[in-house]
């Protein structure tokens, strides 16, 4: 567990780095085109970096404090208080995809009692409800990428149809995590797949011309 | 019957005028480009002063013809659009 807990929660610094460099992408396009869906998109992204840095930041401030099973009790409705602001701003982010397609961890030392927290610690990140609206409009947006790229199939659309499918994949891990913790882990996993296509994508689109 | 009028944005028509330019080999007089960027005498008139003025493209002037040459910006604004039409492309969304 603790070798997949340090990628997952590693995974979450390097999709936001990816994240920003497409919202910065989009941002250029936009200021370029003046295309305003190209606006959503950036804002879009911008705002998935900021949730994915924020909790990373967060989960790495509550690891830095070594919390005993006790003290993460007494602090469980601070965490799922910031789990609903982060969650809040994924969806905010997930909204402005759909609506662009509608308008047409801190060091992990190996201390086993820390560990031996965190995963129940980490999961009260995730709000199932919010999860589950997250999937719903995700599901939107993989619908409308899918059509795009039956309709325009393109290597890039393509790119772009699975990395919000492993966007999908891994909300759909997210509101499961409950039964099975190690969901969590390979749904953050999945999400950095996500983030890789979308990254490779953009590699492809700023070799052409 | 009517037919659907696609709407370009500026960008796009200093586009398809620069590449239009790059067609006829990197220096064109009014009367290809007109056609090429699909444009009115008038709006090509006024977009042409636009792109001199922003350096993407100069004038050249030839005994009574006039002709306009790309510039290195120009170019460089050509190879940006294409990969940011690459871009917004992949999300469908039509620059």
């Amino acid at each position: 567990m603790d070798g997949l807990l340090l990628i997952s929660i590693l995974a979450e610094p390097v999709s936001a780095v990816i994240s920003f460099a497409i919202g910065y992408y989009a941002y250029k396009g936009f200021r370029i085109s003046s295309a305003r869906r190209l606006f959503l998109l950036h804002l879009g992204f911008v705002i998935l970096g900021v949730a994915l840095l924020l909790r990373f930041i967060t989960f790495g401030f509550l690891l830095s404090l070594r919390f005993s099973e006790q003290n993460v009790q007494a602090v469980r409705g601070i965490i799922s208080l910031g789990g609903f602001v982060f969650s809040s701003l994924q969806l905010a982010a997930y909204i402005l995809f759909s609506v662009s397609y509608t308008s047409q961890p801190e060091s992990v030392d190996g201390n086993g009692k820390t560990l031996a927290v965190l995963p129940s610690f980490y999961l009260i990140f995730f709000n199932p409800f919010l999860e589950l609206l997250s999937l719903a409009i995700l599901g939107y947006v993989v619908a409308r990428a899918l059509i795009l790229f039956i309709y325009k199939s393109g290597g890039n659309s393509l790119l772009v149809l699975l990395g919000f499918a492993c966007f999908f994949i891994s909300h759909l891990f997210f509101l499961f995590a409950t039964v099975d913790e190690s969901l969590l882990f390979l749904g953050q996993i999945i999400q950095l797949f996500g983030f890789i296509f979308f990254l490779v994508m953009l590699t492809r689109v700023t070799r052409t011309g | 019957m009517t037919a659907s009028k696609e709407y370009r944005s500026k960008a796009r028509i200093y586009f398809d005028i620069l590449n239009q330019i790059v067609n006829e080999g990197g220096r064109a007089g009014p009367t290809r480009i007109l056609y090429g960027a699909n444009l009115s005498h008038d709006r090509l008139t006024k977009h042409l002063a636009q792109l001199i003025s922003l350096g993407l493209v100069v004038e050249e002037k030839e005994e009574d013809r006039v002709f306009y040459c790309l510039t290195e910006k120009g170019m460089a604004f050509i190879q940006e659009f294409r990969r940011i039409q690459a871009f917004a492309k992949a999300f469908g969304i039509p620059i």
